[in-house]
């Protein structure tokens, strides 16, 4: 009825519900990678500071043991050295994939924290090729390579103080080599820690990114998801209203048709009680008689209305020429029944359907034509024809009665609506006709003219 | 004065146009009595009245009626000349239990009173 709400179908319901879910993984995962990298990348800034500590350390003990000949200096320089070998068997290691035992043990020689060790190995392992870590990684390597010159260089320092050979040349060479070492590892140092910083920076911004456009996408179907519940619940409540306003409406209509009659008989009863003349009080007494036959009617079609909603359609097979038969004998004692002709052209009568409803769909609808019969047409009948179209059962029921005038077609077959006629029907007969036949997934349409006939044609699945 | 009275019962049930007509005739002894099936026939009715007006008149509405209802047969009332509503009394005759129609009848200015059917003679006789 809504365009708005036309278009919330379940489906989109569906859509809306998976993006929620997609977008909050996709978060999820996102912010759980993050995490690892950064936090590898601040373990790799860390261990840096710690490589670029243990070296200078172990380059100033050198250059004591170069000026005292003190051993002390020499094991201090191989202690503090030791940092940065751990870390190159680090690298190595993990470059030609050796054991993990020995990776975590050069992480621990140098001096990483034993909680970063899991992260730095994830993050050497799955993005060793990734360009900032590669880059990183290639400036660790040159760093190792100028650590092993500074150790070699070390080892025969050490030879020749030992042998006595250290002459002041070999000394200021030595000098001149560790400050040269020193100065390229502090280059390299920097560079690595701006590589890794920067990766880390990145990272973070698209993070952010990512977050605030996945947010928004949550919070946009989330509100989305919402809405359609919003409106769905309104357009419930509205139904709720409309069913109530219906049934208040029916209640007190039907409560109104149940209780004319009793007004009628109470008043005919009245009258009769004062009047002497037997001939008049037959005559009010054939009164009574219709007037408890309409009420009968009424319930009758009270009965049909709830049961039409209530029950559930049941199909079987019935044969529709039997079926006609019985409701026209049902009604044979109707006034007028007796001089309307019966005709049949029914072919392949046998239906798959609902027969209480099919049933009650003809009672109607023959009744009809027997009250509202021609008196001064000489031959009246009533014509039922069947026959299959396009994968339908089509009903037609014909009569020449007194016809029903254009301007009430559409109206016939409203609750309640009742033709300025002397026959007085209660309004529901043509209603619930159609309600029924609606159960039915079919359709009833009338043809009619005022004073030639009235055609009923139905279409129902069967 | 009696005499004088014209009735006039808008109903489309039969049965009860004969009740009502015979209660009348009951009570009121010999009084004219006409009938209509619906508002539009009692508008007609009225308006072939023009020339032949009774002393009053008094009529007895249904609620319930095809084409044109009661209450909106009082809307037509309404637009009659103010003399023809002077010697008019409506009373409504239903058996309606809507307590929408019962309120919407008594708050209705033209309308003397809501009676339930079949109409009670004597409170009538009373009431006019």
């Amino acid at each position: 009825m809504h365009p708005k709400i036309s278009s919330i179908t379940p489906r989109n319901v569906i859509v809306l519900i998976g993006i929620i879910f997609l977008a909050s993984a996709v978060l999820i995962v996102i912010n759980y990678y993050t995490i690892l990298i950064t936090s590898g990348v601040r373990a790799y800034i860390n261990g840096e500071s710690q490589y670029s500590k243990g070296q200078k350390d172990a380059s100033r003990n050198l250059l004591l043991y170069l000026d005292t000949h003190d051993t002390l200096y020499f094991n201090r320089f191989r202690k503090e050295l030791s940092v940065n070998i751990g870390d190159s068997i680090v690298r190595v290691g993990l470059t030609t994939g050796a054991d993990e035992s020995i990776v975590r043990a050069g992480l621990t020689a140098g001096r990483n924290h034993p909680d970063d060790h899991s992260d730095m190995i994830w993050l050497f392992k799955n993005f060793g090729n990734i360009s900032f870590m590669k880059r990183a990684i290639a400036l660790w390597k040159e760093a190792d390579y100028i650590i092993l010159q500074e150790y070699r260089l070390a080892e025969e320092a050490h030879r020749k103080i030992l042998q006595g050979q250290l002459t002041a040349a070999d000394k200021a060479e030595y000098v001149t080599k560790i400050t040269e070492f020193t100065t390229g590892l502090t280059i390299r140092e920097r560079e690595f820690s701006g590589v890794l910083g920067a990766a880390a920076r990145t990272v973070n911004d698209w993070l952010f990114i990512t977050n605030v456009v996945m947010t928004l996408l949550i919070i946009g179907s989330a509100s989305g998801y919402a809405m359609v519940m919003i409106h769905r619940l309104r357009e419930k409540n509205a139904d709720l209203s409309r069913t109530n306003h219906e049934l208040d409406k029916f209640v007190y209509s039907a409560s109104h048709d149940l209780r004319a009659p009793i007004s009628s008989l109470s008043g005919l009863i009245e009258i009769a009680m004062v009047e002497g003349d037997v001939t008049q009080i037959k005559s009010y007494l054939a009164l009574m008689k219709t007037t408890l036959g309409k009420q009968d009617e009424f319930i009758r079609e009270i009965i049909d209305f709830s049961r039409n909603k209530r029950t559930v359609v049941h199909r079987k097979e019935v044969n529709l020429d039997t079926l006609f038969d019985q409701v026209v004998a049902r009604h044979q004692y109707m006034p007028g029944a007796h001089d309307i002709a019966i005709r049949k052209e029914i072919t392949d009568p046998v239906l798959w359907v609902d027969s209480l409803r099919l049933e009650i769909v003809m009672n109607n609808i023959i009744s009809n034509a027997i009250k509202y019969h021609d008196k001064s047409k000489e031959e009246k009948y009533i014509l039922i024809k069947s026959y299959r179209k396009n994968g339908m059962r089509v009903i037609e029921i014909a009569d020449n009665g007194q016809g029903i005038l254009k301007e009430y077609h559409e109206k016939i077959f409203d609750m309640f609506f009742v033709t300025p006629n002397n026959q007085k029907g209660s309004g529901l007969g043509l209603y619930i006709t159609k309600e029924t036949i609606t159960r039915l997934k079919g359709t009833i349409r009338v043809e009619s003219e005022s004073r030639t006939g009235s055609n009923f044609i139905i279409n129902i699945p069967a | 004065m009696k005499t004088d009275c014209q009735f006039l019962i808008i109903d489309d049930n039969e049965v009860d146009q004969l009740v009502t007509q015979q209660l009348l005739k009951k009570d009121f002894g010999a009084v004219e009595v006409a009938h209509a099936g619906n508002g539009i026939e009692a508008m007609q009715w009225i308006q072939d009245l023009k020339s032949n007006l009774p002393n009053s008149l008094v009529i007895l509405l249904d609620v319930r009626m095809p084409l044109m209802d009661g209450f909106q047969f009082l809307d037509a009332f309404e637009a009659l000349n103010e003399d023809f509503k002077k010697m008019t009394k409506i009373i409504m005759l239903s058996s309606t239990l809507d307590p929408r129609d019962i309120e919407q009848a008594e708050a209705h200015k033209n309308v003397i009173q809501l009676f339930s059917k079949p109409l009670p003679v004597k409170q009538l006789h009373e009431l006019i």
